[in-house]
């Protein structure tokens, strides 16, 4: 017996699946030997988030999320500032039922040194498991200093799984095992063909993908007064959904308020949406709501609005895809069809859209408010470089396998039409202290500045676009040097890598970054 | 009931046949002669029919169309007392006077004046029955309580069972309602095979007791007459296929520049004495919201046009949100002087950006009463509102507009308030050219034709009397400038739009929906659409199982035309994937059901049948073997996606073979499909056929008509024949698995004539089978029966044929696969639609579960028959 997960993705020639292929090991061999590397490696993000945060020295969020059914390991990033050179304190907990809370192992309380004047960044610290029945995580940071810190991103998708089990594991996936094809005159069976197909779909539609996600301090959320108008603006981005023709997005909803008659809409601009009526309950913590809404196309706005008719806090939302191009039947349902290329090419075809194009590009809503007491390095030149302004902050998000680029789509609303036109900035930054690259977005609409949108209401005094970065490419390596870098004017770049990667990316001048993903053609070499 | 091959059996002792034609909504069943049998519950026999000696029924498939080519049946109808009476005009008619549903079993016709209660009641293609009574004092009259025939079920089917239909009184066809039949083209036909014994007589209690469907179709000409009677041909069901859909209809528009999108939110904001307050649409009103205008001379009036407004659900049409406006407006100002009516005036905001801007006037009168200078129209405060389709609203603050002077002419004043649209979403108000707007869908595909430009794009329609607002969403199309170039034109560019029928889903669901949906939705699970073929004999399962894999990942979206059938529509993908639609006869010989089947040849050992040197007969002289020259398949393909406007080209080319032997280019178009979507799955099918110009070989065979064999038949071939070649071993004769695409007899002399495909060079062999584990007597280490699904049956029959009792690898799906835990089985017998295997003896340590699954072993280990299978490294190949 001998399930082995391949090194790196194989791919195969298109010479091996032409002309009356004589029935051998291969190509079958490798298809399902591919299988097992996406169960090893498919890891979109769970949760990826920019929480909402205040000057203060402790937070404590809850986000609801959908964990593998397979018991996974999840690997959390986090991004800080802190006022002060000093420890972080980190506690993450997982709920089965939103109120009993296990520390999770590793991060009962974790210290991570984080220094003043830079973003720090942890990405490789202790993973854990979350079972499958948890609905929520809780992560509490606090400044062991007495010093405040800003949580700017917390991030968890599954880790690499280095061995796989016999036998079928809880979400449908099957194990190929390489002793079969190997031996002599073996049968070329459906079964294979077919577990094939299912072992993708199982993969794929088991690990949930975070498109948008946001989180309040438990501790201390805001408020939506009636005061301000009905119905505010949470939240709208552009999101990219690889493939997506016609599918469905799920929403978990924390948030409490008024007599049962707050409402909280998860849209498709110009499409369907889902209406949350919130809970009336006054009692912490809040029970996670949930919904679902049709989402159509590659590249929609989503959008998500309040309805107050009495104070309103919304405590956290996590919307998730999943990809439906799979499906849990069986392909081949003949009792013995013919050996047909198609079908080879079919599994080719699966095999490889889930391993490269299936994670979704997310729009992550950011905090705007900004604690005066951090300082940010000004680099060689000051202003050039992304983090000069007050307003930055730092996203986290899963980069899908085989990418080179991200082109970036910001959120922006204007606290009147048509006032002066602030260029909103997009930067990577993987550890600090140096701007690696830059892309600037121009308004081209209605231009304005970054506004919370949470406190605003919709409509009299509010705009909002959604503009998408330049589609230029420049290859060049990324300068360190504000001075010297490009001018701005191209796609972000990302790790090129077989596997999936973590992009840093800093925004200023928007309240929501999202993007879509460039994929690599050639995958040989990776 | 029986097959055909068991009535051609009867032949070999000394039975002979007739035949029996049966015709929709006809009582009479035409037979070729008086046999003295019973008449069949319904009908009544008359010994008229004339067949044609050289006649032939069957079907060929057209691997390029991807359907069967039936023959046409001509029948002749000889004169009779009873033949004059049905062929003759009828003696009553009247006009229908209310649209007639399937299952109405009251007829409303103008005037009934003069019908009978026994009189039989006829309309369209359909036999009503007979009217249970005749009421002429009802407004319009009625012939009540006929016994419709139908619905027709298709199973289980039924001698006399047509379908009843839904008659709309608009039809030309059907508007008048008869004492007897008076169109036949269109009808369905069946015929049926009567055995007839040695002394001449037909068995059993009735005419078709143990009759076989032989052929059926529909009549596709007129009745014309003939020596002695009269004449029509029918066309066999599949070649239906070919013809039009009915499924679009048209209708005259004029462009909407300005649209009119739904609000799906609404403004908000407060100001002084102007506000407009509207809530979301998930509430059932607005409530609050008022226009306040000032004037000097009439004091302020407060215009309230949202209060009690009904949003609906889905949203408010902009629309109607401007034409609460004018009510108020109008409402409120009725009885003042200085105020007139009230209107949005259109206007552009800038040829470059293609944005209306409607603007809020209202027309200031004379009045006596007034002074020069008076102010007479003040507005206040600004609300504010955006969205992708409402791009801003907006009024200007304070003063906007007053009279500096008297005046003696009416004057449309700006107040202000401006609604500004976007072109993303333009319209087109449309009329249909039937005169029913209701004939328009709520939602589906349009083609719009305007000036020397042309468009497909889906819609939304929402309807009022007489028109339908098409509305297009933002994020699909039409682009903001595609329905016209000039947004200021105050007369909207007048433009032709054609309703395309519309059907989406997996292939073989819009296939299975194109053949049967009548409008009705009783022609089984898959009657779904308005427009269809009407088709209600079609095997359903025989798609799942021949259109798998690839075809589970191409899902369309298939708009369809005038002028387009299902071959149009699907004949190209067919052809690809190497399947067809075919008349198959049912296992009980009771009907012919349109199936899909396969086209290609492979190895398998769950064949149909083996034909002999010995079935071969010799008919007027030919040679019973003759090889046919086949196409030869292209090696350059042009794959063209057709998605509404959507329109992409896939070239796929062997390039090599293209040089060696000239390019043999073939087309196909994939309806309903974006390249991006469906690119690979179909690149790939057209690559395997690149391996087919080395793989086949086509015959055609007579054989006698005893075997039971049918088009899409996999058959195995034991033949000597000098003509037949066996390209691999280079034999003369052939040993070997054919596919039969084709299968025709001679009506008069029941030989049969079968076209086939054999294997060339390279031989496929099919898959092994997988067969789950359902249950299992005995113990879990050593079962003394294990249950699969039925249909495993028949390779496991041929197994046990090859060698008894039969091995096979047990294993569990991810675990250890060592090829040491086997079972054998002896027996396998169908039990309560699943296969029961008897088990002898077991081989290795195992627990047998649901879990597992049975397969067949190595190479070496299996027999002949698990040898047709394939195998690493046996000779076969993927192709």
């Amino acid at each position: 017996m001998s399930i082995t997960i391949p090194s790196g993705l194989e791919l195969t020639e298109p010479h091996d699946m032409l002309g009356n292929l004589d029935v051998k090991k291969d190509p079958v061999h490798t298809l399902m030997r591919r299988t097992n590397y996406l169960y090893a490696t498919y890891s979109p993000a769970i949760l990826q988030a920019c929480p909402y945060f205040t000057a203060d020295g402790s937070y404590s969020h809850i986000f609801p999320v959908t964990p593998s059914a397979d018991g996974l390991r999840y690997q959390p990033a986090l991004a800080f500032s802190v006022s002060a050179t000093s420890n972080v304190s980190v506690s993450i907990w997982t709920s089965e039922d939103g109120s009993t809370w296990d520390a999770v192992t590793g991060w009962a309380s974790r210290s991570l040194a984080c220094t003043t004047g830079q973003i720090n960044i942890f990405t490789d610290e202790s993973d854990f498991i979350i079972d499958a029945d948890v609905v929520a995580v809780k992560i509490q940071v606090s400044h062991d200093n007495r010093g405040q810190l800003q949580l700017h991103a917390f991030t968890l998708y599954p880790s690499e799984v280095a061995s796989v089990s016999a036998g079928s594991t809880a979400s449908g996936f099957i194990p190929y095992d390489d002793q079969w094809l190997t031996t002599s005159g073996a049968p070329v069976t459906t079964e294979m063909v077919n577990r094939t197909a299912r072992n993708v779909h199982a993969v794929v539609s088991d690990r949930v993908q975070c498109v948008t996600a946001w989180s309040m301090d438990t501790d201390d959320p805001i408020r939506m007064s009636t005061s301000e108008g009905a119905v505010r603006l949470v939240h709208m981005g552009q999101i990219h959904l690889p493939g997506n023709a016609r599918g469905t997005l799920t929403v978990k909803l924390s948030a409490r308020g008024g007599s049962g008659s707050n409402k909280v809409t998860f849209s498709q601009v110009d499409g369907a949406s889902v209406t949350i009526t919130t809970n009336t309950d006054s009692a912490s913590p809040w029970p996670i709501q949930s919904g679902t809404f049709e989402v159509v196309g590659e590249f929609p706005v989503i959008k998500i609005t309040a309805l107050v008719t009495a104070d309103l806090y919304i405590h956290a939302f996590n919307v998730t895809w999943v990809p439906n191009y799979t499906s849990n039947d069986d392909a081949l349902t003949e009792a013995a069809p013919p050996a047909r290329l198609a079908y080879l090419g079919d599994l080719e075809d699966l095999t490889m859209r889930a391993s490269v194009h299936s994670y979704a590009a997310p729009s992550l809503l950011r905090a705007g408010t900004y604690s005066p007491s951090l300082t940010y390095p000004t680099g060689a030149t000051g202003t050039a470089q992304i983090y000069d302004s007050t307003a930055t902050v730092f996203a986290l998000v899963r980069v899908p396998p085989a990418t080179y680029a991200l082109r970036p789509f910001v959120s922006r609303c204007s606290p009147a039409i048509n006032e002066g036109m602030a260029t909103s900035r997009i930067g990577t930054h993987p550890d600090g202290g140096t701007d690696e690259q830059r892309v600037d977005v121009p308004c081209t609409v209605s231009g304005g500045v970054d506004m919370f949108p949470p406190n605003t209401p919709v409509g009299s005094t509010q705009n909002v676009s959604i503009d998408a970065g330049p589609d230029a490419w420049d290859d060049t390596t990324p300068n360190g040097n504000p001075s010297t870098a490009p001018d701005g004017d191209y796609l972000i770049q990302t790790l090129q890598s077989g596997k999936p990667s973590l992009q840093v990316i800093g925004t200023r001048h928007c309240f929501a970054i999202g993007g879509v993903f460039r994929f690599l053609d050639d995958l040989t070499g990776l | 009931m029986a097959k055909f091959s068991e009535v051609a059996d009867a032949l070999r002792h000394g039975w002979s046949w007739l035949y029996a034609l049966e015709v929709e909504g006809c009582h009479l069943i035409f037979c070729e002669a008086d046999v003295g049998a019973s008449d069949p519950a319904g009908l009544q026999q008359s010994a008229t029919l004339k067949i044609d000696k050289s006649a032939a029924v069957g079907s060929r498939i057209d691997r390029e169309k991807g359907i069967g080519v039936g023959f046409d049946l001509t029948v002749t109808i000889m004169r009779s007392e009873d033949t004059e009476t049905i062929f003759k005009k009828p003696t009553k008619i009247a006009r229908l006077a209310s649209d007639l549903t399937h299952t109405a079993t009251t007829v409303q016709v103008e005037d009934a004046t003069g019908w009978t209660t026994s009189d039989q009641v006829f309309i369209g293609t359909e036999f009503l029955g007979t009217a249970g009574n005749v009421d002429t004092s009802s407004t319009p009259h009625e012939l009540q309580t006929v016994t419709r025939h139908g619905p027709y079920a298709g199973t289980p089917y039924h001698w006399g069972v047509w379908p009843a239909y839904k008659v709309d009184k608009r039809s030309a066809v059907a508007t008048w309602v008869t004492n007897s039949p008076l169109y036949w083209r269109g009808r369905m036909v069946r015929m049926w095979l009567v055995p007839v014994d040695q002394f001449g007589a037909a068995t059993g209690s009735h005419l078709l007791e143990n009759a076989s469907l032989a052929w059926a179709g529909h009549i596709s000409t007129d009745i014309v007459p003939a020596p002695d009677g009269w004449t029509f041909a029918a066309k066999s069901d599949d070649r239906r296929l070919e013809e039009s859909l009915a499924a679009s209809i048209s209708g005259t528009g004029k462009i909407e520049p300005n649209a009119d999108p739904f609000l799906t939110e609404y403004p908000f904001g407060s100001g002084d004495a102007f506000a407009i307050t509207l809530t979301q649409k998930s509430l059932d009103t607005i409530s609050g919201g008022a226009i306040v205008f000032g004037s000097v001379k009439d004091g302020p009036r407060t215009v309230t046009p949202f209060e009690g407004l009904t949003i609906p659900a889905g949203g408010l049409a902009l629309s109607s949100f401007m034409a609460a406006v004018v009510d108020a407006w109008d409402t409120e100002m009725s009885s003042v002087d200085h105020y007139g009516a009230f209107r949005w005036h259109k206007t552009q905001d800038s040829a470059a950006v293609p944005r209306i801007t409607y603007e809020a006037q209202v027309l200031a009168k004379a009045a006596s009463a007034a002074a020069a200078g008076d102010v007479l129209l003040m507005g206040y405060s600004a609300p504010v509102y955006s969205t992708a389709s409402i791009a801003a609203w907006t009024v200007a603050p304070g003063v906007v507009s007053a009279l500096p002077q008297y005046i003696s002419d009416e004057i449309w004043i700006p107040i202000g308030l401006k609604i500004h649209v976007t072109p993303t979403s333009m319209g087109i108000r449309v009329t249909s050219d039937t005169g029913d707007v209701s004939d328009i869908p709520t939602s589906g595909w349009v083609r719009v034709e305007f000036g020397d430009r042309e468009m497909v794009t889906k819609y939304q329609a929402t309807t009022t009397p007489g028109e339908a607002l098409l509305t297009f969403n933002p994020a699909t199309g039409p682009a903001p400038t595609a329905l016209s170039a000039s947004v200021t034109d105050e007369e909207p560019t007048e433009v032709s739009v054609e309703f395309l029928g519309l059907v989406s889903g997996s292939y073989p669901d819009m296939m299975r929906k194109v053949i049967t949906s009548s409008g009705r939705g009783n022609n089984g699970a898959y009657d779904t659409l308005t427009h269809g073929y009407d088709l209600p004999d079609l095997d359903a399962s025989t798609f799942d199982e021949v259109m798998d894999d690839g075809w589970n990942h191409l899902v369309g979206d298939v708009a369809i035309a005038a002028r387009t059938s299902f071959v149009d529509l699907f004949g190209g993908l067919m052809r690809l994937g190497r399947v067809a639609v075919v008349p198959r006869t049912s296992d009980t010989g009771q009907a012919i059901k349109l199936s899909a089947v396969r086209t290609d040849v492979y190895d398998s050992p769950d064949y149909n049948i083996t034909v002999e040197d010995y079935h071969l007969i010799r008919s007027g002289g030919a040679s019973p073997v003759r090889q046919l020259n086949r196409r030869l398949d292209p090696n350059h393909w042009t794959i063209e996606f057709e998605r509404g406007e959507d329109k992409q080209r896939l070239i796929v080319r062997d390039i090599v073979a293209a040089r060696a032997e000239g390019v043999n280019a073939g087309r196909v178009t994939a309806h309903g499909l974006r390249k991006e979507d469906a690119d690979l799955t179909l690149a790939a099918w057209a690559r395997s056929s690149f391996a087919d110009r080395h793989g086949m070989l086509a015959y055609e065979l007579d054989v006698a008509p005893w075997l039971d064999i049918q088009t899409g038949d996999l058959i195995n071939l034991n033949l000597t024949h000098w003509a037949l070649w066996n390209r691999a071993t280079g034999a003369q004769g052939y040993a070997g698995l054919a596919r039969v695409i084709g299968r025709r007899v001679a009506l008069a002399t029941g030989s049969c004539t079968l076209t086939v495909l054999i294997h060339g060079t390279f031989k496929t062999a099919t898959l092994a089978p997988s067969m789950p584990v359902t249950a299992f007597t005995g113990s879990a280490s050593d079962p003394a029966t294990v249950t699969v699904d039925q249909k495993f049956v028949a390779a496991v029959s041929a197994y046990l044929t090859a060698a008894s009792p039969v091995r096979l690898y047990a294993y569990r799906p991810g675990f250890e696969y060592s090829y040491s835990t086997t079972l054998y089985a002896y027996d396998v017998t169908e039990i309560s639609a699943a296969g029961v295997m008897t088990v002898s003896a077991t081989v290795g340590s195992f627990s047998l579960s649901s879990d597992y699954h049975l397969t067949i072993p190595p190479e070496a280990q299996g027999n002949t028959a698990q040898a047709l299978h394939t195998h690493t490294d046996d000779g076969t190949v993927w192709r």
